[in-house]
């Protein structure tokens, strides 16, 4: 008796058969139903008139890719119908021949790129104008039907977007600044990604560094130091410079705010008692209602007016909801509404507020810069939203956390400082790096509320003179620094989630 | 509170001294809620220095409850416990007190993940009992390898199998050099086979004078290394007694009727 697999062997690939049928095939394909007719109808017609177009404005590269397309499908449905794929003919049936839609999206798809990175090129490099000298810019685009990008008026202007007015003979400090901040990254890359450095104290003592380095920039920034004093922010920072010094203090400031409130808003703290908040709001509600409620009661006949002069019963509500929503527990009562407050907010109204609303509620005679109260507000309003992503954090840590380290004797601090909030922040370093670079890039409101910082800075270039109009360059230009600057943030986030091993455990 | 005895009176008036120093641990009266469903229903137990004791009983009857709350891991709302010669109250330094002399090992194991075995074992002597970190790094070292896995320390929790961080969880309470020894159920989540390295650790230190609270379902282990069972159901104890008589000669129909259903499969 033969084993089965012996007569499987014996049985060799015939002749190529083929199986199509065509009926069955243009049933199943194309009418199947009405709406998958009608939509076939409407993508030949635009695969045909694209092609038909690109072939008029280049002939080689639209018949090299329409060839292709040809051989490529045909040979694919001659092994599909055959049953005898290859490699590439089964990956293409896969991906990109699967069914008539994708046939002809294939090509569509493929000639559209083309077509937009050639007119992205010929707008930006062929066309396009790279002297910083506007006469002879205008005269180079001049040449051309469609003139491209003037790259003119970013270069001219490298020094605006960058510090805008930063005085130039304190340009060193920026320089300065650049390459501490750079010998200080690369030297922590090294330290604090390897395993033998851990608990040492040349650790610690890049560890103090780093938590002096805001001091440190900010000094060097601001010209500490100088024979006539230190410079104004508001005046001579801008730019690049100013996007970047608000959105890293906001991100560093933002993260010891976020993190305590999102432990105060889970706070279990015994709260103010019962007794205690009633009885005070009842004392506070009947100074009220006998101050202000019977005067106004008197003086007034007017049914609505007499109806508002009872407001100090909002006191007994406040204190009802205060004691039934949160036990007595001002900790947690105030992370709450800080949190809810802010992100109920829009970032631009928080911004007008410290710019508008803030100063009014000064004494008179103080003033605080508004790069402070810029930088302060976005600070605050990125600690909300923190707040929300470490909570979701602290969330995720398993019960068996806490009691394991109560269990050992740790006290509250150190229970939250070396088993809660390193394993909580780990787990939530994804979404905390989205956020900020959310925050990186609303730093672009700035521009609304009167520091000119970087999309500030672009939107004085169209107003030059010399380059009177010229608004697409520098906001591409803006585009790519965006995206260079998110991209590090990310990718960084990245290495550091291998590092720590995130989502291993 | 009437059942409250003299000794317990005399912690309760800070006169330490008269109690007898071999009784580590006693309970009076103990009871706790959870919202209306009283979970412990006074419970009394009195535990001298040295001895192992075995919790027995069904689940839901709060044999982890109430070793739960000799460490204060759940509060009791009523009766007294008094650990060491500390009364367990409010008074968080009490608490501090009581947790620095009670190691706990889970059931769970609940390792640190984010800390190697040996930060795992020299944390709480380093941050709670201020050792330096040579010190505690040495008697890490030597817990580790009493239980038997002294080169895994500078792995991670992650990377262990089960009955080897219930070692290194029950290594980490030793370290803290408790005078007793809590355990909840350390044998319930791991595999048949890992469940004996895991006995046998915990037999070597009945021998070698811990106390031991041990709540558990390995009958071999409370037969054998027992110095009292306590059999508890609906939050009492119901029966108390040497591993002998209890499992030859159980008093209890409770107790008879929960022998057979566990020796029967």
């Amino acid at each position: 008796m033969t084993a089965w697999y012996q007569n499987l062997q014996t049985k060799v690939m015939p002749e190529r058969e083929i199986h199509f049928d065509f009926s069955q095939f243009v049933n199943e394909n194309i009418t199947r139903s009405w709406a998958l007719t009608l939509w076939l109808i409407i993508l030949t017609y635009l695969t045909f008139q694209v092609t038909f177009q690109q072939f008029s404005e280049s002939p080689i590269v639209t018949a090299f890719v329409v060839v292709l397309w040809l051989v490529t499908v045909a040979i694919t449905v001659f092994n599909e119908i055959t049953r005898h794929h290859n490699s590439w003919t089964f990956w293409l049936k896969n991906n990109l021949y699967s069914s008539i839609t994708n046939v002809e999206l294939s090509l569509l798809l493929v000639l559209l790129i083309i077509a937009a990175v050639r007119g992205f090129f010929g707008y930006a490099i062929t066309r396009a104008s790279f002297t910083p000298d506007p006469e002879a810019a205008a005269a180079n685009l001049a040449q051309f039907e469609q003139p491209g990008a003037n790259w003119g008026a970013v270069l001219d202007n490298m020094r605006n977007l960058m510090v805008f007015r930063y005085p130039h003979d304190e340009t060193w400090r920026i320089w300065a600044t650049v390459i501490y901040v750079g010998i200080l990254l690369i030297v922590s890359a090294v330290i604090f990604s390897q395993e033998r450095f851990r608990g040492t104290w040349t650790r610690r003592i890049l560890t103090i560094i780093w938590v002096l380095t805001p001091l440190i920039t900010f000094g060097l920034l601001l010209g500490v130091g100088r024979p006539s004093g230190v410079m104004n922010p508001d005046v001579v920072w801008g730019g690049l410079l100013l996007t970047l010094i608000i959105a890293v203090f906001a991100i560093v400031a933002s993260f010891p705010l976020g993190v305590l409130l999102a432990l105060g808003r889970r706070s279990k703290i015994p709260g103010v008692p019962a007794w205690l908040t009633y009885g005070v709001a009842i004392l506070l509600t009947a100074y009220f209602l006998y101050t202000a409620t019977l005067p106004q009661l008197e003086k007034d006949t007017d049914f609505w007016r007499q109806i508002i002069s009872f407001w100090p019963l909002i006191i007994l509500f406040i204190a009802i909801a205060f004691q039934r929503t949160f036990n007595g527990n001002v900790v947690a009562a105030f992370s709450t509404l800080y949190i809810e407050v802010i992100r109920g907010v829009p970032l631009i109204t928080v911004l007008f507020m410290s710019i508008i609303l803030f100063p009014i509620l000064l004494p008179k005679g103080t003033e605080v810069l508004s790069t402070w109260r810029v930088m302060v507000a976005a600070a605050m309003f990125a600690a909300a939203y923190l707040a929300e992503n470490v909570r979701g954090g602290l969330q995720a840590i398993p019960k068996g956390q806490y009691e394991a380290a109560d269990a050992l004797g740790l006290k509250t601090f150190r229970k939250y400082w070396l088993i809660i909030l390193p394993q909580a922040i780990r787990v939530v370093i994804p979404a905390i790096v989205g956020q900020f670079t959310g925050l990186f890039k609303d730093t672009t409101l700035i521009a609304i509320v009167g520091l000119i910082e970087l999309l500030g800075v672009a939107n004085l270039i169209s107003a030059q003179p010399d380059w009177l109009g010229v608004r697409r360059e520098p906001y591409i230009f803006l585009m790519v620094i965006y995206f260079v600057g998110s991209w590090i943030m990310v990718s960084s986030s990245r290495r550091m989630e291998r590092n720590l091993g995130v989502g291993e455990r | 509170m009437t059942e409250m005895t003299e000794m317990t009176e005399n912690v309760m008036n800070n006169e330490v001294d008269l109690l007898p120093a071999e009784d580590v641990i006693i309970c009076n009266n103990v009871h706790k809620w959870y919202g209306d469903f009283e979970a412990l229903r006074g419970i009394s137990l009195t535990v001298k220095k040295g001895e192992v004791i075995v919790i027995l009983g069904p689940s839901g009857s709060g044999k982890s409850t109430f070793i739960r709350c000799i460490n204060r891991l759940e509060e009791h709302q009523e009766g007294t416990i008094v650990v060491n010669g500390t009364l367990l109250n409010y008074d968080v330094r009490n608490i501090a007190e009581i947790r620095r002399e009670v190691g706990m090992v889970f059931q769970q194991f609940n390792l640190f993940p984010h800390l190697t075995v040996m930060e795992n074992v020299t944390l709480a002597p380093i941050h709670v009992r201020k050792w330096s970190r040579d010190h505690a790094e040495e008697a890490a070292m030597k817990w580790l390898t009493r239980v038997g896995i002294p080169e895994q320390a500078e792995k991670y929790p992650g990377q262990l199998s089960g009955g080897q961080q219930q070692r290194v969880a029950i290594a980490r309470a030793l370290t803290m050099e408790p005078e007793i020894m809590l355990f909840d159920e350390p044998t319930s989540a791991l595999d048949p086979e890992m469940i004996s390295e895991v006995l046998d650790v915990m037999r070597d230190l009945a021998k070698s004078g811990y106390t031991i609270l041990a709540v558990t379902h390995e009958m071999g282990f409370a037969r054998t290394v027992a110095d009292r069972i306590i059999f508890m159901d609906y939050g009492k104890i119901v029966e108390e007694n040497t591993p002998n008589e209890f499992f030859n000669n159980p008093r209890h129909e409770r107790t008879k009727l929960f022998l057979s259903q566990i020796l029967a499969h």
